[in-house]
């Protein structure tokens, strides 16, 4: 695509009203609305009923850096690093935002950072981490933590 | 997606992993490891079954490991779980890359191939063990003759394979087939492959496996020197294991144990067809940063012969090159081809001795790159010379009594030509030559290969 020709643009409304203007080369990244702009529906505003502007843009923000190529990967890698370094409510939200736009590569990053959170903490961490109620019995614990890691982790010991 | 925002501006700073859709749930446990998971299944009742989802969860736990190198659905004929799957796949993985024969071998002739320099890939559905020689046609090119597959059957038991004289071409589903291996008894050797820590494995008869045991017609039975298997248990020992291992992989009924015992005896009297080879681990086979001449890599020599050689650093920072693939000694037995004990880089520009020293060396290059310019090129295609090394060829030098007796520092001292391409040569002061070196491999893929011709 040449420089001077103009770009399609798209336009997306937030939940609370505020309105993206977007290149279509960043939008076909949102997988589940795709077909929308797809369908030719130029100047339409196409309402995204469920994410909030703060995390519109900042979705928008990750898929323009991935959508240029000239970006080295290196500067690539820093900016993802950068970019999950937010809140743990925003990530949850952007987590969502990425789910129901379907983007993969930002859902991946998203969910990575939240794995990494489980990563090296004991059940009680975990459910203070995620607000996990706790269901078992002492007894039931017990029994469950041998059980599961008797299946689990025995057999992975390198892991 | 009907989401109430009054509600959950309220919720959204607690985190609850609940509220997740259920496919999120499973991207985010698909990072995991399974003793963190085990972690995670200890929160909650719900989460145990979550952890459990072997379709989706522990599909996509092998599919980030090893998707891309491998086609998981047809391991085991798609027919084991993924959970299986990801257990074996991450022991056996460990295989993946360079190994070399070790020094604990048989001293009389082995007819098997002298598995000097082995290299394990992932194929579609197993991993294939393929000796690495050099070519003798005077080019870069290496030959890569397969000869071991590690499989899993439907029911997820481990098989390995050897092709001790590697004639067959094993690229479709009949592998692994234990019903229509009967045929191919003659040819092939069931093998056992393990591991004594990592970096160090035992490829060893399967003697315990029904269906391989009549003796072969084929050339490779040796003779009755199985005796003196240095490094391996007394053979009255090595079978009592392997009658272990047959007890415990296969299907056992009864009278299996008592058939077993009747069959040790003809056992005894049997010829091994395949002697164990101990394998190490070649750990540091690419440069790094720090250790940019590290390596396994490839020369072509005076003589016009490919060579393989293996750069390592030791502790004290030093370096030692040797050559691999010709013997089966320890390497540390290996009188080094050359040898530094700093490596500490010189910078150019060089001094004119210097300069002289390496711009009146000719490079030796295959016939088919020569043949269309000079026989032996005076310059290098790999760039200019970035950095320099003073090396040594023998340790003589190191070893008070001898300096100068026996050894003339002409004979000993060269020099490392680190182009700009990252690649090196070395030369001695005692001829006019400099071994330009390539890599072997290359992002885990081994370069200029080719197939080994059958008579």
């Amino acid at each position: 695509m040449s420089s001077t020709e103009a770009k399609k643009m798209v336009v997306l409304k937030s939940f609370d009203g505020v309105t993206f203007e977007v290149e279509e080369s960043v939008a076909v990244q949102f997988e589940s609305i795709r077909h929308m702009f797809e369908d030719n529906l130029a100047g339409s505003v196409i309402p995204l009923s469920n994410i909030k502007s703060e995390i519109l843009s900042k979705v928008i923000d990750y898929c323009k850096r991935h959508a240029d190529d000239t970006t080295d990967e290196e500067d690539l890698k820093a900016f993802d690093a950068d970019f999950v370094k937010v809140e743990h409510g925003t990530l949850f939200d952007i987590i969502r935002a990425a789910n129901y736009l379907n983007i993969k590569s930002l859902l991946d990053l998203t969910c990575q950072t939240v794995a990494d959170m489980i990563k090296g903490k004991t059940p009680a961490e975990i459910r203070e981490l995620f607000n996990i109620s706790d269901e078992f019995t002492p007894e039931e614990e017990e029994e469950a933590s041998i059980i599961t890691r008797f299946i689990y982790m025995d057999r992975y010991a390198d892991c | 997606m009907e989401v109430n925002f009054q509600d959950s501006e309220e919720i959204v700073f607690a985190l609850s992993f609940s509220d997740f859709p259920e496919d999120v749930q499973l991207c985010i446990l698909s990072f995991l490891v399974p003793s963190e998971l085990a972690s995670f299944a200890c929160t909650s009742k719900k989460f145990v079954s979550l952890c459990r989802d072997d379709q989706r969860l522990w599909f996509s736990m092998c599919d980030r490991r090893w998707g891309s190198c491998t086609l998981l659905k047809r391991w085991g004929h798609g027919k084991i779980s993924y959970k299986e799957l990801y257990r074996i796949l991450s022991e056996y993985e460990n295989l993946i890359g360079f190994w070399r024969q070790s020094g604990i071998t048989n001293t009389v002739s082995v007819n098997s191939p002298p598995a000097s320099l082995v290299y394990f890939e992932w194929g579609p559905f197993y991993i294939t063990g393929s000796i690495i020689s050099p070519s003798k046609n005077g080019s870069y090119e290496v030959i890569r003759s397969p000869f071991l597959w590690v499989s899993i059957t439907s029911k997820g038991e481990l098989v390995n394979y050897l092709d001790p004289d590697g004639r067959l071409d094993f690229t479709d589903d009949l592998l692994m087939d234990s019903e229509t291996l009967g045929f191919l008894e003659n040819e092939l050797i069931q093998v056992n492959v393990s591991f004594m820590g990592k970096c160090h494995m035992v490829v060893e008869e399967n003697l315990g496996s029904f269906g391989f045991g009549k003796v072969p017609s084929s050339g490779i039975v040796r003779g009755e020197d199985y005796q003196n298997v240095c490094g391996s248990p007394p053979d009255r020992l090595m079978s009592e294991i392997y009658q272990y291992l047959a007890n415990r992989t296969s299907p056992s009924g009864n009278g299996v144990s008592r058939r077993l015992r009747r069959r040790e005896k003809k056992k005894q009297e049997r010829l091994r067809k395949w002697e164990p080879e101990h394998l190490v681990k070649i750990v540091n086979c690419s440069p790094t940063l720090a250790r940019p001449l590290q390596g396994l890599w490839k020369g072509i020599c005076e003589d016009m012969s490919l060579d393989f050689y293996l750069v390592s650093y030791d502790d004290i920072g030093g370096i030692a090159c040797r050559k691999v693939g010709e013997s089966s000694k320890p390497l540390s037995l290996l009188a080094p081809v050359f040898w530094s004990s700093s490596t500490k880089f010189i910078e150019p520009p060089l001094s004119p001795e210097e300069d002289h020293i390496y711009s009146n060396r000719m490079h030796p290059r295959p016939p088919a790159e020569s043949y269309h310019s000079r026989d032996y090129l005076t310059c290098s295609d790999n760039g200019a010379v970035s950095h320099m090394l003073f090396i040594n060829s023998s340790y003589d030098l190191v070893i008070p009594n001898l300096a100068g007796a026996t050894t003339n520092p002409q004979q000993c001292e060269g020099r490392i030509w680190q182009y700009e391409n990252g690649t090196f040569g070395f030369g001695f002061l005692r001829d006019n030559y400099i071994i330009d070196l390539k890599h072997i491999a290359k992002n885990g893929l081994l370069l200029d290969t080719i197939e080994p011709c059958n008579d």
